[in-house]
This record gives structure tokens, C-alpha cells and sequence, in this order.
């Protein structure tokens, strides 16, 4: 698997190297890839956004945020520098094709990768994200597209946290977001952090699909 | 209708338990236009994802069941296909 690493990059340049990547999966003419990215300010609506999803549509137009409509599912999220997003383009189509199983799988690795740096976090059973207690810390959104995986996983790093303030983030009005710098009361480096979390979605995804795959164990 | 062929029912079975909210977004096909098998058919959203959904076989789509907007649940027979 190909580990990509595009820094600071606007969403809309890191959507087209995204859609070029996830063509070329879908060709058979690249590996599995993930992205890392950190985004300039915006505000991103999924398929099933409403306007009731920005309640500070104003207050963003007066900071110079951009609100987009983009091709992933859920809701409203807020990304901005420091905020770590990873865009896996998996060919899943030869591994089990679950969806839902594919989220969990995200949502463990991030879980794991936020406790190898210090933050106590974990997946909750019936809410979509990683949670540290009862503050959301990183939101997922993907879309699949015959059977290859894009969009992804945005994970509250060192970036502010003010902007979700001014959105229901994934539609929920009560959620209350934290950051790994909140809990852990210091900066983290990127570069640090990205290599952590690359490092164990190679090995989550390789221990995760070879499980299911392989020959059944017979007792 | 002829012996070999059948009316294929076609559901969303990959939508697992994450369908707490899955919605047709969009049709690529239309009702009496011939699918090929591997052709993206339609597009889902669910709360975490959004995906397209191909046909399995070659055929006519004579019946789609679920329009554009509509709520669907696993299980649910979104679209008719005759097979054959």
C-alpha cells in the first residue's frame, strides 16, 4: 500500500487527486493508497446535509469559510490545518463487501492510532466516529464507487476546534468536539502524529481483511 | 415470457446494519432501458456513506420500485430486472 502525504492542501485540490487516485484503483493500474491531508478552513456537507446543518452559514461567510456540498455520505464537518484527514482508496472488491464493516474498521484504526499517541479514545456502539468519553474527536464520511473506497476520516489533531461550533457537526446539534491538543494540553507534530496513523492502517487493514479472508479455523 | 428467463428482485443487501438512513439519491438507469451486468445502476446514501449500486446480470430494468428521495431499508426490492 501506497502512503501519500499531500500537506496542506485546498479540498478541492486534494478531491481531484483523490478522484484520479480512485481511477486508476478502479482501472487496476495503482495499489491501494492512503491520503493524508491537512485542509485549508471549510466546511463540508455530505449527501444527506440540510441547510438546519449550519446554523453560523453567516458568521463563516464573514471568516471566508467555504461551505461545500461533496460526494460523501453524512453530514456537516469542519476541517482546518492541523486537522488530520485520511483518505483510504482501498479496492475492496476481492475482500468482504461490507460497508458497515469497512466504518468500524476505520473507526477502530484511528481509535488505536489516537491511544498510541496519548489519547484515550474508542469507537461507541450505535454513534459513527471516535469518541474520547463523551467528545467526538474524528468523523467519518465515506463513499465507495464499484467497490473501491474513497473519502474517508478527518481526526481533530492540533487544529481550533471553534469552527464546528458553528455547524450541527454530522447533524447533531448536542455533540461537543475535542482535539488530541485539548486532551493531552499540548502540540503535537503533524509529521509525528501522520506516521503513527499510517502506520497502523497498514497494519489494521492487513490483519483486518486477511482475517476475514483467510481459510476457515476448524476447532 | 420465455422459460429462461426470470424476474431478478434486486435489494440492497450491502447496506448491513449502517442503513439507519438510506436514500435512493440518483438512478443512472430507466424503467424499459437494457442493464448490463457490472453497469452502475443507482446511487445510495446512507448516514456514513454514499455508493453505487451495479446490476448483476444483463437484462431489462422493467420496474424501478424506489424513486429518487425515497427512504429504503435492507431487504427492501428496490428495482425488477428480467433476466435472459
Amino acid at each position: 500500500m501506497e502512503i501519500m502525504d499531500l500537506g496542506i492542501k485546498s479540498y478541492d485540490d486534494a478531491l481531484s487527486v483523490q478522484h484520479e487516485i480512485l481511477q486508476r484503483r478502479i482501472d487496476g493500474s495503482s495499489e491501494d493508497t492512503l491520503i493524508l491531508v491537512e485542509h485549508c478552513p471549510i466546511v463540508t456537507l455530505g449527501r444527506l446535509s440540510g441547510n438546519a446543518c449550519v446554523p453560523g452559514m453567516g458568521d463563516l461567510e464573514k471568516k471566508g469559510i467555504p461551505v461545500v456540498f461533496v460526494g460523501r455520505g453524512g453530514k456537516a464537518t469542519f476541517h482546518a490545518p492541523g486537522q488530520l484527514v485520511m483518505y483510504p482508496i482501498i479496492d475492496l472488491s476481492g475482500k468482504k463487501k461490507d460497508i458497515a464493516r469497512y466504518i468500524d474498521f476505520l473507526e477502530m484504526t484511528v481509535a488505536r492510532s489516537l491511544c498510541r499517541i496519548g489519547v484515550r479514545a474508542d469507537r461507541v456502539n450505535e454513534r459513527r466516529g471516535v469518541w474520547v468519553g463523551a467528545d467526538k474527536i474524528a468523523f467519518t464520511g465515506v463513499a465507495v464507487k464499484k467497490w473501491v473506497t474513497y473519502h474517508g476520516v478527518a481526526i481533530n489533531i492540533n487544529n481550533d476546534i471553534g469552527g464546528f461550533s458553528l455547524i450541527h457537526p454530522c447533524g447533531d446539534k448536542d455533540i461537543q468536539v475535542t482535539s488530541a491538543r485539548n486532551v493531552l494540553g499540548r502540540e503535537l507534530d503533524m509529521s509525528e502524529v501522520k506516521a503513527v496513523f499510517a502506520e497502523q492502517f497498514r497494519r489494521d487493514i492487513e490483519n483486518e481483511y486477511k482475517k476475514a479472508e483467510g481459510p476457515a479455523v476448524v476447532a | 415470457m420465455k422459460e429462461d428467463t426470470f424476474i431478478f428482485k434486486m435489494t440492497l443487501d450491502m447496506l448491513a446494519d449502517d442503513a439507519d438512513e438510506a436514500v435512493i439519491a440518483r438512478w443512472h438507469a430507466s424503467e424499459m432501458g437494457r442493464v448490463r451486468k457490472g453497469e452502475e445502476l443507482l446511487e445510495v446514501v446512507t448516514d456514513k456513506a454514499s455508493f453505487d449500486v451495479v446490476s448483476p446480470y444483463d437484462g431489462l430494468l422493467v420496474k424501478i420500485l424506489k424513486s429518487e428521495g425515497s427512504s429504503v431499508g435492507t431487504g427492501e426490492v428496490v428495482a425488477e430486472i428480467r433476466v435472459g
